[in-house]
């Protein structure tokens, strides 16, 4: 394994906590049960970036969330079990006062109080971030290939990461973005097995699959720039991919958000301008990059903050000068002095400034990694995704439940040792499962599912395919599959919940309720649906169940 | 069990003798282009010396290198003297590589006519390889035919297979003035989509992407950093495309262009293989022209090199001073020779000449004191005293008097004479051909230069007509100044050649109606036609298929010729699928164009009048449309007899139509017989209607 690089000390990440729109089952009040703490796989979903950070070795985290859900956040922070774990870093919590539940991501770069906080290069991560591809090569990668090492001293890039959503966990409708990128110039070494540098690419063009749709529609075709293909040659364009939502920005990204006042949103305006100004040349000074980059007077620069130039200080250095390897530039063309017409041409533009490029690790498909690397040992696929949609959320806590111990993301315990379960039921263990203090009664199947803390699963129950949040009772001769049951609610006895269920949080359903693919109990519909259900009374309460489960082949 | 294994076997049989055929070639020797005026106008560009060996000696290498062993060469023009070479050349000796090299002559003027014509000949039996006789290469295309072959059992459709090279961006041997961009899908090696950039001003800035390639593909590649050396293999289906489509004239712009957009009609896909070592490159351009001759020197085409002697005769060896020379070279005292040069035999150089990086053929002799810097000076040229000649060519035989200067870029063409102290500036062409004086009036030839073809107009092909004034004015005869030797009336008997040179460069494949048309409106016609179509099939409102075609009329400007060659396109092939559909010919006759008579209608401007030249017109489309149709004669009948019922074209039209000589003419003989007794109707109709108009006349 190569060394590992040092990592600057000083790197920040701020983990966005958003509101989670396309998740209204369970976001409906913000104030008590924000986004970040659903639970995925019986952890708060906050727990997955942070962790991710702690493997990674970043320290300085900051949180950033809506003044509403700052206090449940907080209190999370401080209770629950999983974030309160000694090892994982303890996150500050920002909540600045500009701040609402629809703010856009770009917008929120722009409030003084984020501003202030932000010192040095900093990485952006959203809250309902999945991933075990290990932070520090994401770091390394960027050091390397983004932040002046290689290639010329100018300013450091930035680098974003994107995956396939077509993979074997592929869900219908999960929001895609359109990107297009460029192949990077040949490495001038080989690079190491594992590093990510195959993947890397520089991005041209990014926005969402819908903005391109629009573009189709209105133009009954999508024009690519003939200036985009003199700069590169090959390009890719990618339609099913999803941005991951992971940036890695220098510090100059906040003066380049500022000056643009627009930008809305970090995917598609911050990096799909900062991509178009990489190679549409009339695109550098609209969009304020020439003063970033070369400010007209010494003036200018007292203007940018101390902080920044203390931070350039070490960026001055001409990394790629200390270098033992060089490669001699081929491919450009000799100048000819004596042509006139060239001459005549480089005249105008001559002090052009050379945007940095914004760099796209784009995940591999597993299929892919097979085909490229067939002798390696049969690897665990990372994972990369975003959690922010119910069937998003159903399929990788099951798929979550599945993993074995080497993962990071892995549950230890599956089955959690205070769960209650009777004799003569039936848990496949390896792909369940279960939370504290949860009970199962007898003659009851699961297979394949995250059932919550504190939950009653009567008798003669079969959950199938199902993610059952904490505090929940399910009456017996239920019959769940495909379903997602928010916390505290209660399923009446007998019901068949069939594939694409929701149970909104707190709700109770009736007894002999059948259906699949419907929302019960969504905040549309009346406030407090409480009591309208049987109570049902927790009946079988053995307590002398077997603690481990009764396997089934 | 013993029956069983034979059975097996002669399943796999037939395939696999598919597989055991000898691989077959066509190398199209001609481009069917202008772009190495002047020096096409006497030679063919085939036999062109580059690194002082003619050209398709390197398209015959490469094609024995790659175990072809039938191959059948189209000539275009000076066919003679490509026959002459090949049959003197090393290829037919009995040592040849070749089982078959058979020399085809045919009067195509674009690569559609050679390949419809190949497609008549009925030469092809399976996959072949189509090249072009121009190209320098070295790759190897075994791995591009086996994939090309796994496919093509797979799926039928699967009917060509492109060979490109991966370049960087800044590639020297890559055509400038129209680069070509492959859309891919890299996931199945699918070509999607085509289009050229074309460096001339005006034109868009976008390349514009359907949104159904981009909706129905995940990941998609724009590449505009392939070399294309037209290196194809193709099946025996394309040679039926081409003759579907009568109007297809060149491989790209028009063939791949209209396969690919036609995909949803006939569901042909075409392929490519991507190779990233090997050399490849085609001589298209001039520039080109300069920078594969540096790679030859300069050995990155190994083993294409000028010392490896591909040729019987030649014995170049290499230096250490880095030139390739022949025996036989007298050189004078303080002779310097920098960078890599060739030195053909029998060269003599005199004293104190300074040689750079040129090209000299064979018995050259070069005066005292010239200079000669990144030349190409072909056999015999003699240089006198003194003479400057910088990045210039000079054709075989050329004299260039003492004292003058060939300033960077000027070309002089076979058995020039240029009078001493004579000053030649960089754009000029000069020639004794007096082919050249109308052609060269009408178009600018590119100088060899890189700086100066960066400037791009001048490598154009297309009809620029704005520029002919401009152009006359760089022409040397204009400018009368310093000719000592030009003779501008020799060669009397080329002037046929000549009409048919020009016709080459434009679309020529309806000579006597579409030379006015403009070049912009080239792709019109597959468009119009294809929008037609589209509704056709969905059944659309004749009514706005109408308002679309005249919507599109305007934006192009297309005249109403076009306009009805599409419409009767579009029909036809609705008509062909109407009938592969099951439907009778006569039924699907009468439902198009019952149906869609409108469209027709709305076409012709001539009810009116006594003479009928719309539906005369519409009528030769219909009948060129039907050439290349198996049941051309009987649907001409159909569609004539159609018409004339539903009073489309009158009497009068088919009666002005039937005699006329377009009509007669050639190949559009073919299928008239049946549609005879039909007019023969017609006219004792006719007559009858006389008489009887006469009576009431008396009346």
């Amino acid at each position: 394994m190569p060394a590992r690089m040092p990592l600057p000390h000083d790197f920040q990440a701020l983990i966005l906590c958003g509101p989670g729109v396309s998740f209204n089952t369970f976001t409906s009040t913000p104030e008590d049960f924000p986004k970040a703490l659903i639970p995925v796989a019986n952890r708060p979903m906050i727990w997955y970036p942070l962790d991710w950070c702690r493997r990674a070795n970043i320290t300085r985290i900051t949180l950033i969330t809506p003044t509403t859900s700052c206090k449940a956040i907080e209190d999370a922070l401080s209770r629950n079990p999983h974030l309160t774990s000694p090892e994982l870093p303890r996150p500050d919590v920002l909540a600045p006062s500009g701040l609402s539940q629809n703010t856009g991501t770009a917008e929120i770069l722009r409030l003084p109080d984020v501003q202030t906080i932000i010192t040095g290069h900093f990485l952006i991560l959203p809250c309902d971030l999945l991933c075990d591809l290990p932070g520090e090569r994401l770091l390394e990668t960027w050091m390397i290939h983004a932040a002046g090492m290689v290639g010329s001293s100018a300013a450091a890039g930035g680098l974003g990461v994107w995956y396939p959503t077509k993979s074997e966990l592929a869900v219908k409708g999960e929001e895609t973005n359109f990107l297009t990128t460029a192949q990077l110039p040949h490495a001038t070494v080989p690079s190491s097995p594992e590093s990510l540098r195959p993947n890397l690419s520089e991005v041209v063009y990014s926005s969402t699959t819908d903005t391109l749709n629009d573009i189709t529609e209105s133009q009954k075709s999508f024009p690519v720039r003939h200036g985009l293909l003199r700069k590169h040659g090959k390009i890719r364009m990618l339609t099913t991919t999803r941005d991951a939502h992971i940036y890695l920005f220098p510090y100059w990204t906040l003066d380049f958000i500022n000056q643009n006042p627009k930008f809305d949103s970090i995917s598609e305006d911050v990096v799909g301008w900062w991509a178009k100004a990489t190679w549409q040349d009339g695109l550098v000074p609209k969009l304020g990059l020439e003063q970033i980059f070369n400010p007209p007077s010494s003036q200018a620069k007292g203007n940018s903050d101390a902080n920044q130039s203390h931070n350039e200080i070490d960026q001055d250095i001409d990394i790629t000068s200390m270098s033992t390897t060089h490669i001699s530039n081929l491919l450009t063309p000799p100048p000819t002095p004596q042509s006139p017409s060239s001459s005549t041409n480089t005249k105008s533009p001559k002090p052009k400034t050379a945007i940095p490029p914004f760099l796209c690790y784009l995940h591999p498909t597993s299929s892919s990694i097979s085909s490229s690397s067939s002798s390696s040992p049969p690897q665990q696929q990372t994972l990369i995704r975003r959690v922010d949609t119910t069937p998003l959320l159903l399929t990788l806590s099951l798929h979550l439940a599945s993993l074995a111990s080497p993962s990071p993301l892995a549950t230890k315990q599956k089955i959690h040792p205070t769960t209650t379960i009777a004799p003569r039921t039936t848990i496949s263990a390896s792909d369940v499962l279960i939370g504290a203090n949860t009970t199962v009664n007898q003659f009851t199947t699961i297979k394949n599912s995250v059932v919550g803390a504190n939950c009653v699963i009567g008798p003669n129950v079969r959950l199938t395919r199902c993610v059952i949040m904490d505090d929940v009772e399910v009456g017996e001769r239920c019959q769940l599959t495909g379903c997602v049951v928010g916390w505290r609610s209660k399923v009446g006895k007998g019901c068949k919940l069939g594939e694409g269920s929701e149970v909104a949080p707190g709700y109770a359903v009736e007894e002999g309720v059948e259906g699949a693919g419907e929302l019960l109990g969504g905040f549309e519909g009346l406030e407090e649906d409480v009591g309208s259900g049987e109570e049902e009374e927790e009946e079988d309460q053995d307590m002398e169940g077997d603690d481990t489960a009764a396997d089934d082949a | 069990m013993p029956p069983k294994p034979p059975k097996a076997k002669a399943k796999v049989k037939p395939q696999e003798e598919h597989r055991e055929d000898s691989l077959q070639a066509v190398v199209l020797a001609d481009s069917y282009e202008t772009r190495f005026r002047p020096f096409s106008l006497e030679r063919p560009k085939c036999l062109l010396p580059l690194a002082n060996t003619p050209l398709i000696e390197y398209t015959l290498e490469f094609l024995a290198h790659v175990g072809v062993e039938d191959i059948f060469i189209y000539c275009g023009a000076h066919s003679d003297q490509v026959e002459e070479y090949v049959n003197a050349s090393k290829w037919r000796l009995p040592t040849t590589p070749f089982k078959n090299l058979l020399l085809l002559k045919s009067d195509a003027t674009s690569t559609g006519d050679a390949m419809r014509d190949l497609d008549n000949r009925d030469l092809i039996k399976g996959d072949f390889l189509l090249v072009s006789g121009d190209i320098v290469s070295t790759m190897a295309i075994e791995p591009a035919l086996a994939h090309h072959r796994a496919r093509r059992d797979k799926d039928k459709n699967a009917i060509m297979t492109m060979i490109l090279r991966e370049a960087g961006l800044h590639h020297k041997a890559k055509f400038t003035s129209h680069k070509p961009v492959f859309v891919l899908d890299p996931t199945r090696d699918r070509c999607l989509h085509y289009e050229e950039i074309r460096s001339s001003a005006g034109q868009t800035r976008h390349i514009t992407l359907e949104p159904d390639i981009l909706s129905r593909h995940p990941e998609i590649e724009v590449r505009e950093d392939l070399i294309d050396c037209h290196i194809d293999i193709c099946t025996p289906d394309v040679l039926g495309l081409w003759s579907d489509n009568f109007d297809y004239q060149s491989i790209r712009t028009s063939f791949l262009f209209g396969v690919l957009k036609d995909y949803e009609l006939n569901g042909k896909t075409i392929h490519t293989h991507i190779m990233t070592d090997g050399y490849a490159a085609r001589v298209r351009s001039l520039k080109a022209y300069d920078a594969i001759s540096k790679d030859l020197t300069g050995r990155w085409t190994y083993p294409l090199c000028p010392d490896s002697n591909h040729v019987p005769g030649h014995h170049y060896r290499y230096h250490n001073n880095g030139t390739y020379q022949e025996n036989g070279i007298t050189t004078g005292k303080s002779f310097q020779v920098k960078g890599r040069c060739v030195l053909g035999q029998g060269t003599a150089i005199g004293e104190g000449v300074t040689v750079s990086e040129s090209f000299l053929g064979r018995k050259c002799q070069v005066g005292n004191d010239a200079l000669i810097e990144a030349s190409y000076l072909w056999d015999s040229v003699v240089v006198g005293d003194n003479t400057i000649i910088r990045h210039a060519i000079i054709a075989q035989g050329a004299v260039i008097g003492k004292g003058c200067t060939i300033e960077s870029g000027a070309m002089i063409s076979y058995d020039v004479r240029i009078s001493d102290n004579t000053t030649i500036s960089g754009s000029k062409k000069i020639t004794r051909s007096s082919l050249a004086n109308n052609a060269i009036a009408r178009r600018t030839k590119p100088p060899i230069s890189d700086e100066e073809s960066q400037n791009d107009e001048n490598i154009s092909d297309s009809d620029d007509h704005s520029d002919a004034s401009k152009a006359s004015d760089r022409i040397f005869q204009n400018s009368q100044a310093s000719v000592s030797d030009v003779s501008v009336s020799t060669l009397q008997s080329d002037e046929s050649g000549y009409e048919q040179i020009e016709d080459r460069s434009r679309r020529a494949s309806f000579v006597s109606q579409t030379s006015d048309e403009a070049a912009p409106n080239k792709d019109f016609h597959v468009e119009a036609t294809a929008s037609i179509l589209d509704g056709l099939q969905k059944d659309d409102l004749p009514e706005n298929i109408n308002l679309e075609l005249t919507a599109f009329r305007m934006t192009v400007d297309a005249s109403q010729h076009e306009i009805r060659r599409a419409v009767v396109a579009a029909f036809m092939k609705r008509i062909a699928s109407l009938e592969a559909g099951g439907t009778g010919t006569l039924e699907a006759v009468h439902r198009v164009l019952s149906r869609y008579r409108l469209v027709v209608e709305r076409s012709l401007f001539d009810k009116e009048t006594r003479e009928k030249p719309d539906q005369v017109d519409f009528m030769l489309c219909v009948q060129r449309e039907l050439l290349s149709r198996g049941n051309g004669e009987s649907l001409l009948l159909f569609v004539a007899k159609e018409a004339y019922d539903l009073e489309l074209i009158e009497e009068d039209g088919i009666l002005q139509w039937w005699p006329d000589i377009r009509s007669r003419h050639g190949d559009m003989a073919s299928i008239r017989g049946l549609t005879e007794r039909f007019i023969t109707f017609l006219q004792e109709a006719e007559e009858d209607d006389d008489e009887s108009e006469g009576d009431e006349d008396d009346a």
